[in-house]
């Protein structure tokens, strides 16, 4: 009896599992499920719990799951006017989830990809709407005030949100601007002005690295000139200070004027005929007025050569 | 053995007529029997098989249930679809782990401890790494097509190539796991999002000459917007290459090559400045030198000038004339011996002067100067 016991408890547990497989469901954490009775939806379930959920097993009720992950959602870049008729290509990006899967399986019948489509269609028009509002300056400005970024951002998402909710079901998370372009024309465009910039720039250095250089060599002059003059001027007290300490010892000529008046002419004699001078003499220079009669002598101005 | 016996009465219900009598009474021999009796024993043999292979099928229903953790990853599991305990417990680390088999729990494996990396895709020219590294890449034209050249647009309407290479870390692994489909892609984009609105704001000299500013601007951008969409990661240090757009690259050299010249020309100068400064020190110090050495000359002259006076002035007084005479004549004998050339011109007889004719052949004549050899 004790076998037939374990064989009944054996057999139980079978077909509790077997039960429980028709009666109860899980939800994972990343789903969102749909209980439809009779086709119909009737219950919503966004959230796993720690048991299992019940449903009546088919045909009655039926569970449908679907992804409730945020999902990546990237559109074609096209090109659209802004406000100042300015040409420029924009993609967004967005990241949306199935909030409501009732709606959106009425609508897409849980394809991605058509819910995709759809989205791509209204992404569209929104961003056209929003782009045709500012002018070109909103998104490239060299003014932090002038920039409308993230606004744009934001009213492109506020456009789009209200009716991803209503007619699909989708929560729209965020939206943002992956690439800002111009027109291939426009490009080349842009690329001479460029150049043209860049050659303003060579020539504004080469002024200025010239400015400077000439700068530079003047203001060393200057200073040149400066310390010259100073050494100069140093140099001329210097011979005052040498003529006055002079004069003091010249004090002593004052004992006998006429005799310093003859030395000092001597001396200058003797200097100025130092040197290889050819000399013309008459008899009256001593010592040649020996060679004459008469006493008295006079000097020719000797010739130098 | 009876145990397999019972298990053939009881397992298929569906056929009492045969089992029960053969759980009461014991078979009765005949010999008709034996075909039975092999029956019953192979049976019984396969029943003891199947048994075996039930209890191999639990014993691996529930071993099915281990699994092990590998470095560099952590583990949650979800029980019934709901991730188990708190956040903290949530985490197994690496090593064996045990888990109820499949229906009721689910193991999530996710790669915490490594550093993942996304790179923009929006702001460069179209090129491949190979022909990157190879130096192989197509020339550039003179315009870019959007469809397949990627570039940003600078506030001051320049464009520019950037590419951005970002490391991050997975911070709360439960918004990594379950919250996005593809939380890599959301990153790639954030990123590509920052390039624009940095670029949008920074002129093109300052994307190009202040690296490192840029590429703060753009950690900020994508910071901010991970804690706007929880994506629940930490972002990494990561690198940003910015370049002029390579078709108008040799203007951009030239104002490089105008800026090495700036500097090589200043340099020049400064250079040439210091020595004019150098030289002009020099020329000062020789005045003052010479200065120095006129007033030592002449303080020495005077002075020797003044010792001479006071010695002769004794002599002088006790015969002027005498003294006169004979210093004059000294002199002149000093004089005649260094001269080159003497003529000696004695007076005409008739008192008029002479006529000198000079050939002047080396200097000019020095001016004539009246010097009074006697009063």
């Amino acid at each position: 009896m004790k076998r037939n016991y374990l064989n009944l408890t054996i057999g139980l547990i079978l077909l509790l599992v077997f039960v429980a497989l028709l009666f109860c469901f899980q939800v994972r954490q990343t789903e969102i499920a749909l209980v439809t009775t009779f086709g119909k939806p009737t219950r919503t379930i966004t959230e796993p719990r720690a048991f299992p959920y019940f449903k009546w097993p088919w045909p009655i009720q039926k569970v449908q799951k679907f992804d409730k992950r945020i999902q990546n959602f990237e559109e074609k870049f096209e090109e659209t006017l802004t406000k100042d008729s300015y040409n420029i290509t924009i993609t967004v990006y967005a990241g949306w989830s199935i909030s409501d899967p009732t709606i959106f399986r009425e609508r897409f019948n849980d394809s991605v990809a058509r819910a995709e489509s759809e989205l791509t269609t209204l992404l569209r028009s929104a961003k056209s709407a929003v782009v045709g509002q500012h002018p070109f300056s909103h998104f490239i400005s060299t003014d932090e005030k002038e920039l409308k970024f993230r606004e744009i951002e934001s009213e492109m998402l506020d456009r789009v949100k209200g009716v991803a909710k209503d007619n699909y079901g989708i929560d729209i998370r965020f939206l943002g601007i992956k690439q800002l372009g111009l027109p291939e024309s426009i490009t080349q465009k842009v690329f001479d002005r460029m150049k043209e910039e860049r050659q303003r720039f060579v020539q504004k250095l080469q002024a200025e690295g010239d400015a400077k250089a000439s700068d530079i060599r003047s203001a060393a002059n200057r200073e040149r000139a400066e310390i010259i003059t100073k050494a100069e001027a140093e140099v001329t007290e210097l011979r005052g200070k040498a003529e006055a300490e002079a004069a003091k010892s010249l004090a002593v000529f004052k004992e006998n004027p006429e005799l310093a008046v003859f030395l000092l002419k001597i001396n200058a004699l003797e200097q100025s005929l130092k040197e290889r001078s050819t000399l013309v003499l008459d008899q009256r220079t001593p010592p040649f007025d020996l060679l004459d009669s008469g006493a008295q002598g006079a000097t020719k101005p000797p010739g130098k050569k | 053995m009876s145990d397999e016996r019972n298990h053939l009465h009881d397992d298929p219900a569906h056929k009492p007529e045969r089992g029960q009598p053969s759980a009461s009474t014991e078979p009765p021999v005949t010999a008709e029997d034996a075909g039975s009796q092999a029956l019953a024993d192979a049976l019984r043999s396969s029943f003891f098989f199947v048994k075996a292979i039930m209890v191999v099928l639990v014993v691996i229903f529930f071993g099915s249930g281990v699994f092990s953790v590998p470095p560099q990853e952590k583990a949650i599991i979800l029980r019934f679809g709901k991730p188990v305990g708190t956040t903290e417990e949530q985490l197994l680390g690496p090593g064996l782990h045990w888990a109820f088999p499949k229906p009721i729990d689910e193991v999530v494996k996710i790669p915490i401890g490594q550093i993942q990396t996304v790179t923009s895709t929006v702001g460069w020219y179209a090129t491949t790494p190979e022909a990157e590294l190879a130096g192989t890449e197509a020339p550039a034209g003179p315009s870019l097509n959007p469809a397949i050249d990627g570039y940003t647009l600078t506030a001051d309407g320049n464009i520019i190539h950037v590419r951005a290479t970002l490391g991050y870390r997975i911070k709360d692994p439960l918004a990594y796991a379950f919250d996005f489909f593809s939380l890599s892609n959301v990153v790639q984009n954030v990123l590509n999002n920052a390039l624009l609105y940095v670029s949008a704001r920074t002129t093109v000299d300052s994307a190009l000459l202040n690296n490192a500013g840029f590429k703060e601007k753009i950690l900020a951008r994508v910071t901010e917007q991970i804690a706007a969409l929880k994506l629940g990661i930490t972002l990494q240090p990561g690198e940003v290459k910015v370049i002029p757009p390579r078709y108008v690259k040799p203007a951009f050299d030239e104002v490089l090559a105008a800026n090495v010249n700036y500097n090589t020309v200043v340099n020049k100068a400064q250079g040439e400045a210091g020595a004019v400064l150098s030289k002009a020190r020099g020329e000062a110090n020789a005045i003052l030198n010479t200065g120095q050495s006129d007033r030592t000359r002449l303080l020495q002259s005077v002075a020797a000038d003044a010792k001479a006076f006071t010695e002769q002035l004794p002599q002088y007084e006790k015969n002027p004339e005498l003294f006169r005479q004979r210093i004059l004549t000294e002199t002149w004998q000093k004089i005649l011996v260094a001269s080159k050339d003497k003529f000696f011109l004695p007076e005409r007889a008739d008192g008029k002067p002479r006529e000198l004719r000079l050939l002047l052949n080396r200097e000019p004549a020095k001016e004539k100067t009246e010097t009074p050899a006697k009063p």
